[in-house]
């Protein structure tokens, strides 16, 4: 007798999807086809691949991606997390603030008034004395390290183990991360000391270790690049302790976080200050915007317009860009409007979306795990969430390793094959599931869950629970 | 592209998803209060396949509950242990969310 093989059954469900993702997408596949050559990885993102290509959007609407190849998809990727609100276009306040930047000049090269407006709107709610304006993540959580350093006089750096601050020497260094960290010189490899995330007595030893010699501690409260993982009251409030006793500057990349369960920053739900942090994304209205916040004696230590004397934190062509700042603008002024009711609701759907997908794999016995889960009592959920496929949970194992180690987790089907599955059911999803948005009201909820019922007996027979 | 047509199989079940929100401190009377619905619901009412209780996180408890067809679950609706069920768990319940729609099985 031939006994059932899932491996098998796995195999014969890729090659059907990717066949008839191609019919779906043919018009995305050309596209792809033709930008191919001209990029070293073959696209000009490497986070926006999907093996064999990705979709190719021509607009969005509200929640909605439309697709250069007709059908429109549900986003749940919402552009990197950028678009709390949806996409431009769908509301009044939306329409004002598409309307505003299409009126705001480009670059000007001098300033602007809506600097001081942003700069208010974001110290208000978040209670640091000053910011410092920049055009991606990447380089303000880069920046943010500099400013330690020029604080303390010290150069190394602790760092949370799977935790993500960008592509940059320190973001990468000691990252593990898929991206490694090769093109990274020896001397800041070796200036990254990893904490396991939410170990406390791992935190305690690699202060005892290296303490007195860091600059900074840089930490995310919820760990993105390893599936959206809260990180423990206790745990945070260990590193603030930690920082406080050997005179560390604690950093909170908030980039993902700062402005998404509530007006202002999410390391207020701990109970923790931060000494600097980081945010953008949630606030950018889709602009390339994120900004280093703190209090004036940080800055005061390391920032100056006397060149050489100082770390330049706020320079470059594009900081303080008048177009990108409008819209960071009116996202701050609509977010600040629409206050608790909006972002509860938000929560809300998350926790629903969340939880009847963790129910429909527990009812068809499948092994997947859906994260997002909040560690917070005061907080339902957290609004971007991923599905692990053929989890294998053991609560021994670190986080990076539950989400990037091949052995424990299905990688290339939660990637790959599940957002082919998921595009195919008119869904645009991010590792499995994704972002909450305010555009999504409960009937795109119902959507997301219909696509995963019409997937339930396929997953059920591909990653059973033993 | 596939969908809701999608869900016309040969086999296919009426799937019910109802998500509860917990008031603090309830979750354990909550699902003990559940489960023997849960068991009196699977031996008694027509059309009911499978009903279960999925205790998802300390402050949420979903029933994912699949019929023979979508009158099997009206009938279910209107029985004396759901008026029952209802007026019990009124204390334990914040709130609660239904889905429901046809599945492959």
């Amino acid at each position: 007798m031939k006994t059932f093989d899932p491996q098998a059954y796995q195999r014969a469900f890729i090659q059907r999807t990717e066949a008839e993702y191609r019919d779906a997408f043919p018009v995305s596949e050309r596209s792809f086809n033709h930008g191919k050559p001209f990029f070293p990885n073959g696209t000009s993102q490497f986070g926006r691949f999907t093996d064999p290509f990705p979709v190719f959007a021509a607009d969005a609407r509200g929640a909605y991606i439309q697709t250069v190849d007709g059908p429109r998809l549900l986003d749940l990727w919402c552009g990197h997390f950028c678009m709390v609100l949806g996409h431009p276009l769908e509301s009044r306040e939306l329409t004002a603030q598409a309307s505003t930047f299409a009126r705001s000049p480009l670059q000007l090269g001098v300033p602007t008034e809506v600097e001081s407006k942003v700069a208010h709107l974001i110290t208000s709610a978040t209670g640091y004395d000053q910011v410092v304006f920049s055009t991606s993540g990447a380089l303000a959580s880069m920046h943010s390290l500099q400013i330690a350093m020029a604080t303390t006089k010290r150069s190394k750096v602790i760092r949370i183990d799977g935790g993500w601050h960008g592509v940059q020497p320190w973001g990468l260094a000691g990252s593990g991360s898929p991206s490694g960290s090769p093109g990274i010189p020896e001397e800041i490899n070796e200036s990254v000391y990893t904490i396991p995330f939410n170990d406390v007595e791992a935190a305690k030893e690699v202060f005892e270790r290296h303490g007195e010699t860091a600059a900074a501690c840089v930490a995310e409260l919820v760990l993105g690049n390893c599936g959206m993982v809260m990180a423990t009251r206790e745990f945070v409030t260990s590193l603030r302790e930690q920082c406080d006793r050997f005179g560390v500057l604690l950093v909170l990349d908030e980039l993902v976080t700062g402005f998404r369960v509530r007006y202002g920053a999410m390391q207020e739900l701990f109970g923790v200050r931060a000494d600097i942090a980081l945010f953008g994304k949630a606030i950018s209205g889709g602009m390339p915007f994120a900004c280093i916040a703190a209090d004036a004696n940080v800055f005061a230590g390391a920032v100056s317009r006397q060149l050489g004397s100082r770390f330049p934190a706020d320079a470059g062509t594009f900081t303080s860009h008048p177009a990108t700042l409008h819209s960071v603008h009116q996202t701050l002024k609509h977010l600040r409007l629409v206050g608790d009711t909006w972002y509860t609701s938000v929560v809300d759907n998350a926790a629903w979306l969340q939880s009847c997908i963790r129910a429909l794999f527990e009812f068809h016995g499948i092994d997947a795990e859906v994260t997002g889960a909040s560690a917070l009592s005061s907080l339902a959920a957290f609004p971007i969430a991923t599905v692990r496929f053929g989890s294998r949970a053991s609560p021994d194992r670190g986080c990076r390793v539950a989400h990037w180690d091949q052995e424990t987790t299905n990688i290339q089907f939660r990637v790959h094959t599940a957002r082919q599955a998921l595009a195919l059911r008119g869904v645009f999803a991010w590792q499995g599931l994704g972002v909450v948005s305010g555009a999504l009201s409960p009937a795109h909820v119902e959507t997301v869950v219909d696509a995963y019922r019409d997937l339930v007996p396929d997953l059920a027979s591909m990653f059973p629970a033993n | 592209m596939k969908g809701k047509s999608s869900h016309g199989a040969v086999s296919s079940a009426y799937v019910v998803i109802v998500t509860y929100e917990l008031t603090p401190g309830a979750r354990e009377s909550f699902i003990a209060l559940a489960l023997a619905f849960a068991t009196r619901v699977v031996a008694e009412h027509p059309g009911c396949r499978a009903y279960r209780v999925v205790d998802v996180s300390d402050r949420c408890v979903v029933f994912v509950e699949e019929y023979d067809s979508r009158e099997a679950h009206a009938s279910h609706l209107e029985s004396p242990d759901l008026t029952k069920f209802r007026r019990d768990r009124s204390v334990l319940v914040k709130r609660h969310r239904t889905l429901s729609g046809w599945s492959r099985t």
